[in-house]
């Protein structure tokens, strides 16, 4: 990661370089997340109106902190990206897991394609990428948040609810 | 200062949420994806399994116009492989179904129970069914609409008005987005429709008569069926059934035989031929008899098309053995034994042999079948369909049945005039998919195929017309006897679920529109005790 970019030309502490990358990493992960959105919106939007506009909203936020990353906005806002990402990791593994009640002929969880796997891994960066910028003593509470999240993913699915 | 990094634990943390979101959605795919995975020493050996057609069921009662049936929509536990069981969905717990017998101008009235489980067992989705019977022109709320659905513990009563010609029809389920999977499971039944004229033709009747519905499935090693359609592409099985029985052996005299081809598969397409390369005689089309008989060496059959074809086995010896084979179709997979359908052993000289013609002695059949009096100059309309495949969804020119739904049932792709002709001109653009498709309520005339003369084993009243690669297809109707909306969709099942379907909308000419396909003739919770017909 160092060495990219104008860094090179002046001498920088390795701190700074370390907390640009990252900023780095998580503005564009974020943005083109965001971007993905307006697709999947797109996609829903021949069928369901709440769906794309639920995707549309989705991406404005994203766009919205995308901005605020590169205005060097406060802690809240990287504690409130995680908070607000974790939440859509959930909710795609949830949707591909289960049925959700989106429609009336819903009946099976959604496929897991190619856009899907891609939106999530950008997100799981943004995650990793909001958690590194944050104050050390940010930081150990946002993962804890983070890892009690994940076991409980897991053990949803291991007891049968998610399926 | 804060050490912008992310140390070992710090990633540990983030794996458990991260391998879920990766993991638990992919292992659902790769689970999904399977063959056919039982031991190859249970499947028999082709032509080994008797010859078995379905039984006919009768009416619970007749009076001076009508026949009245109840039919059950439940599970069933079939042998379909010598002594492994699989479980199905069956009218009247059997796959395929009963036969229904009609007689033109004779009202049938069949009520449906869905006694099917809330979920289907192995697939989890709620088993909702809706009855099309396929190739009758009946009231939009009779008519199978995709989204009247029949609920498990749910009763319908339709209503199949028989006015029309002989014909071999059959009912099939037709629940929105489960309509593969339900027929998979076995809903599906032929129905034959007879009249005076075809009753007086000197054409095989009775014990020389016989459905041969064709299915294909995959099985599981413990017997069930697997479900794959390669993401809504195709289901392609590698068993291939005749009346639910695999590649049986079907002994016959030395005479005419009829069989009633009734293309019952998801997505594969057959091309018939005999093993002696014989022409068969073809004698009907979805919408019944033909004007006259044509012979052909090799017959194309799309998903939902039905064929009545003569065979004539008078010229072989007894003990010869004459195979009907599948020479495959573009795009649809084959396996080892999918180029067999089934075979006839010829026993010896006919114990009759009265009805032994492909005709009457003029050389007719139905003078007057449907629709093949219409001409081109009769159309008021030109309308063209697109049929493809647009953003991962099978669409109708740009169309899907999601939005027939978001419209509330309005948004239609047509309205002909009731009693009008138009001329439909159906486009597949595509080189990877063929799609037979099906436009419900009436019968068309294929006029032009490619910009030439169809098939001469098409040259009859049809119903599904299979429009294959690279093909453009334009058909007459004359749109009636009904008002009202209609569907229209692919019958490739996968396709049809995935949204491959949309609507027309037949209207007159002032007064009030047709009846809704939905709610004017709703289900209702079983009663119980479930009163008498
Ligand atoms: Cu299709």
């Amino acid at each position: 990661m160092a060495g990219i970019g104008p860094a090179a030309a002046a001498p920088t502490a390795p701190a700074d370089r370390a907390e640009r990358n990252w900023r780095r990493a998580a503005t564009w992960s974020v943005n083109t997340t965001a971007a993905l959105h307006v697709v999947v919106g797109l996609d829903h939007l021949h069928h369901s109106t709440l769906l794309a506009a639920f995707f549309f909203g989705v991406a404005l936020v994203q766009a919205g902190l995308g901005e605020g990353l590169r205005r060097r906005g406060p802690q809240g806002t990287l504690a409130a990206g995680v908070g607000g990402t974790v939440a859509l990791v959930v909710l795609y593994v949830v949707s591909r897991l289960a049925t959700l009640p989106l429609h009336e002929f819903n009946d099976r969880p959604e496929a897991t394609d190619l856009l899907g796997m891609s939106v999530v891994t950008l997100e799981l960066i943004t995650v990793a990428a909001l958690a590194a910028l944050a104050a050390e003593r940010w930081r150990a509470r946002i993962l804890d948040g983070v890892l009690l999240v994940g076991l409980g993913v897991w053990a949803a699915w291991a007891t049968g609810i998610l399926s | 200062m804060t050490a912008h990094a992310l140390n070992r634990r710090d990633l540990l943390k983030l794996s458990a949420l991260g391998a879920a979101a990766v993991a638990l959605p992919l292992e659902r795919v790769v689970s999904a994806k399977s063959a056919s995975r039982i031991a190859s020493s249970k499947l028999p050996r082709p032509y080994t399994l008797p010859f078995k057609v379905p039984p006919v069921i009768k009416p619970v009662r007749s009076d001076a116009t009508t026949d009245y049936y109840h039919i059950a929509q439940r599970t069933g536990v079939a042998e379909i492989l010598p002594g492994v069981k699989t479980p199905v969905f069956g009218y009247e717990g059997i796959s395929p179904g009963p036969t229904i017998r009609a007689t033109r101008g004779r009202e049938v009235v069949l009520r449906m129970t869905n006694e099917l489980p809330a979920r289907h067992p192995r697939w989890g989705y709620e088993a909702w069914t809706s009855c099309h019977l396929h190739g009758s022109a009946s009231l939009p709320q009779y008519d199978g609409y995709a989204s009247d659905i029949t609920r498990p513990g749910q009763v319908k009563t339709y209503r199949y008005p028989n006015t029309q010609d002989a014909r071999t029809l059959w009912y099939h389920d037709h629940g929105v987005h489960h309509t593969a999977e339900n027929a998979y499971m076995g809903l599906a039944a032929q129905y034959h429709l007879v009249d005076p004229l075809e009753q007086s033709l000197p054409i095989p009747k009775g014990d020389y008569e016989a459905p041969l519905i064709l299915t294909d499935k995959i099985f599981n090693s413990n017997g069930e069926f697997i479900y794959d359609d390669n993401g809504h592409s195709g289901l392609y099985g590698d068993v291939i059934l005749v009346n639910g029985v695999p590649w049986p052996l079907m002994k016959v005299e030395q005479r005419k035989y009829r069989f009633r081809v009734l293309n019952a598969s998801l997505a594969r397409g057959f091309r018939l031929q005999l093993s002696t390369r014989d022409p068969m005689t073809v004698i009907g089309t979805d919408g019944g008899l033909m004007v006259r008989p044509q012979t052909t060496a090799q017959l194309r059959l799309g998903m939902a098309e039905r064929y009545e074809i003569v065979i004539d086995f008078a010229k072989y010896k007894p003990g010869q053995r004459v195979e009907l084979r599948n020479l495959g179709v573009k795009n649809s997979v084959d396996y080892d034994n999918t180029g067999k359908i089934m075979a006839f052993e010829v026993t010896g000289p006919a114990k009759s042999l009265a009805d032994n013609a492909v005709s009457d002695p003029d050389g007719l059949l139905n003078p007057q079948a449907p629709a093949m009096d219409l001409a081109p100059a009769m159309a008021v309309q030109k309308r063209k369909l697109e049929v493809e495949r647009k953003n991962g969804q099978w669409v109708i020119s740009g169309t899907t049945w999601a939005d027939v739904v978001k419209s509330d049932y309005r948004k239609v792709v047509a309205k002909p005039k009731l009693d009008t002709v138009e001329q439909w001109e159906i486009v597949n653009k595509s080189g990877g998919w063929f799609h037979p498709v099906h436009i419900h309520l009436v019968d068309f005339k294929i006029i032009e195929r490619n910009g030439k003369a169809p098939f001469n084993y098409e040259l009859g009243p049809k119903d599904v017309v299979y429009v294959g690669e690279n093909e453009t297809v334009k058909v007459l109707a004359r749109f009636g006897p009904h008002k009202g909306r209609y569907m229209i969709h692919c019958h490739n099942l996968p396709h049809e679920d995935h949204d491959m379907m949309t609507q027309f909308e037949v209207v007159g000419d002032s007064e009030g529109e047709g009846d809704d396909p939905i709610t004017s003739a709703p289900p209702y919770g079983i009663p119980d005790p479930l009163p008498d017909l």
